[in-house]
């Protein structure tokens, strides 16, 4: 018996809809450009092959022809005691492994820092001036040719910063596909974007050449792993020592011409993957990808499930040598409060086009913001309370609850939404969250405290490896019209 | 399409017909509907949740299904890469999306007491068992997921562990003896 057997009856209807309109118009259309795009690429590689251009890097690559460019930014003004925080002088360092860029030219190479959250971050990049950076190539900084240095309060390494231990060691790994050769994130330049003409599916189609994009795999695994087996560019296993007492590794591969990272049967590279699994992916645990094996100083080894296997959802390595911070965690009667609710109703929204923060907008939008288009109309709310115990970093957090009324309008389960940032005692916490006009009646929520209590991202939702269990601190209703 | 052929055809053959038999997809749906919300409970731990997401995937899945590619891997592993994105999507926006379902124009989803209590039920059962797992020693964990979990072959795991098949017997009937010990202990 099916669990949510409207669920199910509503698939089968739409599916009928669906196969009326499928043979003549929704197969053919995509059918024809995709294959024209391939034909395009594959001329294009064998032209470039026969012109041993192959290598777009070598004009730029050759090491120590870069001038100094303007150095990479954060996104978003720092601030010690939002987000990540900013770096803690005198904690940023740049590791001593190097490694090869398929192409040539510069090494790749990680920098790493705390931060004033109590978080370690790693930054990613090419390495010359001592430092890390991105390359002018690739369609990125205009392809000024100049090298870039990263900003220590840089934080966009995707899957880049962990929760820092007891013991000073923080433990993150990252598995990244399709990355610009020149260090850069995919927004800045080319890379690869993710194609949802047909659906919601991450197929990503690169846009730029595949010559220029990389397979990346970093990580700190901590004091105790001693080596990572991982692919080379050959279709080979390699093993290679980790670097210093935070366990560093970093592998640089080119591009998988098939998207994903798997040893077929006879263990060549690359080979196919599945579309769903093509991506970032990170944790504080190993992720498949271009790892395939983690030895630890004790002689136990740690096989890291093949990506496309169904392990690889739930199974990582796990990491090794966590020790927890010691703190007591506060209880629900030391955090009890009184939730206030207030409305915000208004025919149009505004938030800033940088940081967070949403807020109710007349016909004039405020410098520095953009109105809020699209989706359902809906009925913003502010959730507040006072705190009654602090959050000094990012080892724990507030956790906002919605869960809407149950109606045939309503599709939505619920909204949740952490604090990510430092709170005072006493002072007041609060939170806006949006409620579909379609989801009318009583919204009931809650406001809970969530400790970490060992190795975690540095995103702080419940549910994810080493959030804590949540401890409530108040519960609220409230009426939609 | 009758009943029967709906149960001995393979995962690919039911989203390969899904254009043409709406039925068909019925069918994948039911072979996989415990397994996404057990998923999405484990990581949200909320039922009413686990249903939103669940449906979300299932209808960006059925919009995907002609673009689904059997040569590039199993349909099940391509499902549960809708159902990382979905979730990712969900924790990164958070909210749960229902663009694909308002896309194919789905009823809207109406949980009674009874399905969230039913999912409650499903998620702390699969919990429990994978909180198991988790204390039993690496080379089994791997060897059980892989083989119970992902119903992999043994040949095959042999060949991806770096050990003989009946090494990761070995792994798998000691980790599952291992697993039942503890299950009894629970209780």
């Amino acid at each position: 018996m099916s669990y949510l057997p409207a669920l199910r009856a509503s698939l089968v209807q739409a599916a009928e809809r669906e196969g009326a309109v499928r043979p003549g118009e929704r197969r053919a259309v995509p059918a024809i450009a995709i294959a024209s795009l391939r034909s395009r690429r594959a001329r294009s590689v064998a032209l470039n092959l026969a012109l041993g251009l192959a290598a777009t890097a070598v004009g730029l690559g050759a090491a120590g022809v870069f001038e100094r460019g303007t150095p990479v930014g954060p996104e978003v003004r720092p601030s010690p005691t939002t987000n990540e925080g900013v770096a803690i002088p005198g904690t940023v360092k740049l590791l001593p492994l190097r490694v090869a860029d398929p192409a040539g030219g510069l090494p790749w190479g990680l920098r790493v820092l705390r931060t004033t959250r109590g978080l370690t971050c790693v930054q990613l990049g090419r390495v010359d001036f001592g430092t890390v950076g991105f390359l002018g190539r690739d369609g990125g900084f205009a392809n000024d040719g100049r090298f870039h240095p990263l900003s220590q309060n840089y934080f966009n390494t995707p899957f880049g910063c962990a929760p820092t231990d007891g013991h000073g060691q923080a433990f993150l790994n990252a598995f990244l596909q399709d990355r610009p050769a020149s260090g850069g994130e995919p927004g800045r330049g080319c890379g690869a974007e993710e194609d949802r003409t047909s659906g919601h599916v991450a197929r990503r189609r690169p846009t730029c050449p595949l010559s220029d994009l990389r397979e990346i795999s970093f990580g700190l695994l901590g004091p105790d792993a001693v080596s990572v087996t991982h692919l080379t560019a050959s279709g080979t296993l390699a093993t290679t020592p980790t670097t210093g007492a935070d366990g560093a590794y970093l592998v640089v591969l080119p591009h998988a011409t098939k998207g994903c990272l798997v040893p077929d049967a006879s263990r060549r590279f690359p080979a196919q993957c599945e579309v769903g699994f093509q991506g970032d992916t990170g944790g504080p645990g190993v992720p498949s990808g271009a790892i395939t094996a983690v030895t630890y100083r004790d002689g136990h080894v740690c096989h890291v499930p093949p990506p496309g296997s169904r392990a690889s959802l739930f199974e990582r390595c796990p990491p090794v040598g966590f020790v927890a911070t010691p703190a007591s965690e506060p209880t629900s009667a030391a955090l009890a409060a009184r939730i206030s609710i207030r409305k915000l109703p208004a025919r149009s929204y505004c938030a800033p086009r940088h940081g967070e923060g949403v807020g109710p907008c007349g016909a004039h939008v405020p410098r520095g913001f953009r109105r809020l288009t699209g989706g359902w109309p809906s009925l913003l709310v502010e959730i507040s309370f006072t705190s009654r115990v602090a959050i000094t970093d990012s080892h724990s957090f507030y956790e906002f609850n919605l869960t809407m009324p149950r109606s045939r309008t309503c599709t939505t389960g619920g909204n949740f939404g952490p604090t990510n940032y430092d709170i005072r005692t006493g002072q007041r916490v609060s939170s806006r969250m949006f409620v579909p006009y379609r989801c009318p009646g009583i919204v009931r929520g809650s406001v809970s405290y969530v400790p970490l209590v060992g190795p975690a991202t540095a995103m702080p939702v419940p549910g994810l490896p080493g959030q804590g269990t949540a401890i409530p601190v108040g519960s609220f209703a409230f009426r939609v019209p | 399409m009758a009943r029967v052929r709906y149960e001995t055809a393979t995962d690919a053959e039911l989203l390969a017909r899904t254009g043409d038999d709406a039925e068909a997809f019925g069918a994948f749906y039911d072979r996989f509907e415990a397994q996404l919300l057990a998923f999405f409970w484990h990581a949200t731990r909320r039922a009413d949740l686990a249903a939103d997401l669940t449906a979300e995937t299932f209808a960006a899945a059925l919009e995907s299904s002609p673009s689904f590619r059997p040569e590039l891997g199993s349909a099940r592993a391509w499902l549960f890469g809708i159902a990382r994105h979905e979730l990712a999507d969900a924790w990164a926006h958070e909210r749960v999306e229902d663009r694909a379902r308002r896309r194919l124009g789905l009823d809207p989803l109406t949980l009674t007491d009874a399905a969230l209590e039913r999912i409650e039920e499903l998620g702390s059962g699969d919990s429990r068992a994978l909180e198991l797992l988790d204390d039993l020693p690496a080379d089994q964990r791997i060897a059980i997921a892989a083989r119970v979990v992902d119903e992999r072959g043994y040949a095959e795991l042999a060949q991806s562990l770096s050990c003989s098949p009946s090494v990761v017997r070995q792994r798998v009937s000691r980790g599952l003896r291992g697993l039942r010990a503890r299950l009894e202990q629970a209780q």
